[in-house]
């Protein structure tokens, strides 16, 4: 059987679903940690800066 | 003390917390990506089709093992959020919350690839069953408690809030679980039973078995990076994490 307005058969959709949203559940942990580790590391060079311009 | 207790008093102290999650993780993830290739390798190629479901059967080889997950995940983060609770364990408190979202993930692939399995099958993209309905409950309870979460500034108060909210969920586990027998339902009851005999040829068991292994080390790998964002987020203000920063 086809899902012809997409192109693929009912097995592929779910294989494409599954797919999609184990990507989302991959990259974005790993997106937040590096948004965390440059806060961190931006927040340090600030405070860097201030003493050496004390 | 005993060694356990001692370890696990440990390990909870956020930057032995945050070495314990940056070691293991790659770990739970590789794991997870062989499994799953050797999963999806037999339920796509090695297995034969299903006599009477055809080559759609396949779809069950996601279905089952993210509907294991989406229970099994909830379980793990109610006993988190409990422990939290009771004794104020804030590595307990990032592994309740880091839960939320990869059981919801998973609760939404049970239910989207049940639903494409369920159209050539039943007839029907979906039915308001009360093993579907218990399920999308499920994936709201998910969704209840990431919100929740991000609603309250104070990051600790946000956990025991959003812990109490998963606690107060777990009702609804035994009720998905339960469904197919309390109540007639279309959807069919336990293929494979860790009691008494199941329903599954062996053939197309060892895929399966594949799948539940890397669905299980996806769960790991996936909530341990979630909480090491998390215990980094909440400690940005702290000595520690300094080594961290720079280390990337």
């Amino acid at each position: 059987m086809h899902l012809d307005f997409l192109g693929l058969d009912y097995l592929g959709l779910a294989y494409a679903v599954t797919g999609l949203v184990l990507a989302w559940d991959y990259l974005a942990p790993r997106l937040r940690l590096a948004r965390a580790r440059r806060d961190i590391a931006r927040r340090l060079r600030r405070a860097e800066a201030k003493k050496v311009q004390a | 003390m005993n060694s356990l207790l001692l370890w696990f008093n440990q390990t909870g102290s956020p930057p032995n917390f945050d070495r314990f999650c940056a070691r293991w993780a790659p770990w739970a993830w590789a794991l997870a990506f062989a499994s799953l290739a050797i999963g999806v390798y037999g339920a796509l190629f090695a297995v034969p089709a299903d006599a009477k479901q055809g080559e759609n059967f396949r779809i069950l080889y996601l279905h089952v093992p993210a509907a294991w997950m989406s229970l099994f995940i909830y379980v793990v983060m109610a006993v988190q959020a409990f422990i939290a609770l009771v004794w104020r364990i804030k590595a307990c408190e990032i592994l309740a919350m880091a839960c939320a979202p990869v059981g919801a993930a998973f609760t939404l692939i049970t239910l989207a690839t049940g639903s494409i399995w369920g159209r050539p099958t039943w007839g029907t993209w979906w039915e308001w069953d009360p093993r579907l309905t218990s399920e999308l409950v499920l994936l709201f309870i998910y969704f209840g408690v990431m919100g929740l979460h991000a609603a309250i500034e104070d990051r600790r108060a946000a956990a025991r809030a959003a812990g109490f909210l998963a606690l107060i969920g777990m009702v609804n586990v035994p009720i998905v679980h339960f469904a197919v027998n309390w109540w007639n339902t279309l959807h069919q009851g336990a293929t494979i039973k860790l009691v008494g005999p199941s329903t599954i040829d062996a053939s197309m068991l060892w895929p399966l078995i594949a799948m539940v292994v890397g669905t299980k080390a996806w769960f790991i790998g996936s909530l341990l990076q979630r909480a090491r964002a998390m215990n980094l987020e909440q400690e940005a203000g702290k000595d520690w994490v300094r080594g961290v920063a720079d280390a990337s």
